[in-house]
């Protein structure tokens, strides 16, 4: 067991390690990030903290939809045969779960700091939507990592990606929305919702689990 | 003429000529299509104007009342029947309401000692102001409702009338895709334990059937909407998680004809088939219960139970779905004995 979390850990290490060598490509994440809050911010005049909800979970969508390809991408095919005889493959869809969901995770707090910045809503709950954003961003990781991995050996793979995972995460990215509007109305959890989304973070995770094996095979 | 080998086809189409010709022809259980007024007051004497729907009024003895709970009812005074499906009835409504609130909600019922009886759900009894001294009519709880031996007849159910056999195509159809695509789940599992092609066919064939038979559903669900509920599409959850779900089967198609690769098109399907199937439990079992919903069995309703099916629906939907599944299988086999015979030519011609 302790294994198993030092070679996740150093997997881990190790796409973070790459991710700060090749700095240029969070720097696009961040610029992305900047430049949808600047466009947000001048684009319009006033808004609410509950239009700001909706608007901050289809920027989740759209952004992870760009950057989970990346996860699977930087891997060179000498390094991941050698990564083939050194771990297993649960070890590999783990840390890139954590991965996606940590990029995730940075790019909407950006995000919700620059419009907290920029529009100053009143009463916002900002700890529980912290919360709300990480359980959500797990669970939008959880649904784009398998397909990432599957579109790889495709030609077009950001179309393909999109075609894929979309249709699984937009109820997802719905009942994160109702969730967070009712965070902000209410100031209350709603608990399905909750339930929900770790559900099916379980089963999505589990199955990603189980079947990136056979993927990575080839 | 293999009756050893094709059993389960003759199965099928002897399940689905009975689902037609039965579904279709066995009449409706005789109902109460409108009342002349729905809303009567307290103290008054009311004269109702009825029209039936199946009803035989000349037949029999007939009997109504108005029943607010099990023992607080009233007898018409006057049971007139112009034809098998009008009638006039006479109530006189009793000063006090037992419930002491201003707006009562209460059922007519016509009983028939030959034909049983059918039922009207939306009278309401509004509490007026006046007292009628002349008035002696009381709430009472002699009546009773006859039963009658069982009859091959579907209920009478008030906003569905005769939709209600959209039950056997509607449905059966949903429950019918629900199994193929549970076996075409098992089918690409097959192939990732075994890379064999046919395994492959087999699982691409169950689920294209089965996104046929979806958008048949969504057809017939659309039709059946237009009658009851008014639209043709609503905002209803179920509607929506059956759009993404069937989305998530488009993409499956996608994705098998974007990869040229036999083999690692058959992988990367297989492992997304099973990927979607898993991501739409939640879609279609889950978060339709947790919202509200027109549709039955979500939103605290519930699905099959006594008040939506009884036992004469269910002699012809389980033999629907059985029928329509087998159907669904039927047509995969013949699109994978197509595929295998490409490959064969296929095959050939490289050798050659």
């Amino acid at each position: 067991m302790n294994l198993h979390f030092q070679k996740i850990i150093a997997l881990l290490t190790l796409d973070i390690k790459t991710e700060y060598r090749n700095k240029y490509e969070s720097y696009g994440l961040f610029l992305f990030v900047i430049i949808v809050s600047y466009i947000l911010y001048r684009g319009t005049e006033t808004m609410d903290a509950f239009s700001f909800n909706s608007i901050f979970w289809v920027f989740i969508l759209v952004m992870s939809s760009n950057f989970a390809l990346r996860a699977f991408t930087k891997t060179k095919e000498e390094e991941s045969l050698y990564l083939y005889h050194v771990v297993s493959p649960y070890h590999i869809i783990i840390s890139k779960l954590i991965y996606n969901w940590f990029f995730i995770f940075i790019g909407g707090i950006l995000f919700l700091f620059l419009g907290l910045l920029f529009h100053s809503f009143e009463g916002f709950p900002f700890g529980s939507f912290l919360i709300l954003l990480g359980v959500g961003s797990l669970c939008i990781s959880s649904t784009f990592s398998l397909p990432s991995a599957l579109v790889l050996t495709s030609s077009n793979r950001g179309t393909l990606l999109g075609i894929l995972s979309f249709p699984i995460s937009i109820p997802l990215i719905l009942v994160c929305t109702s969730m967070g509007g009712q965070l902000i109305t209410e100031q209350s959890w709603n608990m399905n919702g909750l339930s929900l989304l770790f559900s099916t973070i379980l089963i999505m995770s589990t199955v990603s689990l189980y079947l990136f094996k056979y993927n990575w095979q080839s | 003429m293999n009756l050893k080998k094709n059993w389960w086809k003759y199965i099928g189409i002897i399940c689905l000529i009975y689902t037609v010709t039965a579904g279709l022809l066995v009449p409706l259980k005789p109902g109460i299509l409108e009342v002349s007024e729905s809303r009567l007051y307290s103290g008054s004497t009311v004269s109702l104007d009825i029209i039936g729907y199946n009803t035989h009024f000349l037949d029999g003895r007939y009997s109504a009342f108005i029943r607010m709970e099990k023992d607080k009812q009233i007898k018409s005074s006057i049971f007139k029947a112009q034809d098998n499906q009008r009638a006039s009835l006479l109530f006189e409504i009793p000063n006090d309401m037992p419930s002491g609130s201003k707006v009562t909600d209460v059922t007519l019922v016509i009983n028939n000692t030959k034909h049983g009886y059918s039922i009207y759900p939306n009278l309401r009894i509004l509490k007026s102001k006046n007292h009628n001294d002349e008035n002696k009519a009381q709430w009472t709880n002699l009546m009773n409702v006859s039963e009658v031996g069982w009859k091959f007849a579907f209920p009478y159910r008030n906003i569905l009338i005769e939709t209600i056999r959209n039950t056997f195509f509607h449905v059966a159809i949903w429950m019918a895709q629900f199994v193929l695509l549970t076996i075409a789940l098992i089918y690409s599992i097959f192939y990732l334990r075994k890379a064999k092609s046919i395994y492959d066919h087999n699982a691409a064939a169950f689920t294209y059937i089965s996104i046929v038979f979806g958008v048949i559903g969504v057809i017939s669900g659309s039709l059946w909407a237009r009658f009851t509920w008014g639209t043709f599409w609503t905002n209803d959850v179920k509607l929506n998680m059956v759009a993404i779900s069937m989305m998530i089967y488009l993409a499956y198609g996608i994705l098998r004809s974007s990869i040229d690769d036999i083999d690692k098109k058959a992988k990367s399907s297989a492992i997304y088939n099973i990927f979607a199937f898993c991501a739409m439990i939640p879609l279609i079992m889950i978060i339709p219960r947790l919202t509200d919903s027109l549709h039955p069995g979500n939103g605290g309703n519930p699905a099959f139970g006594n008040d939506d099916m009884d036992n004469t629906l269910r002699m012809v939907f389980y033999p629907a779905i059985i029928g329509l599944a087998l159907l669904g299988g039927w047509i995969a086999q013949i699109v994978v004995r197509v595929k295998k015979v490409e490959e064969k030519i296929i095959n050939e011609a490289l050798n050659d």
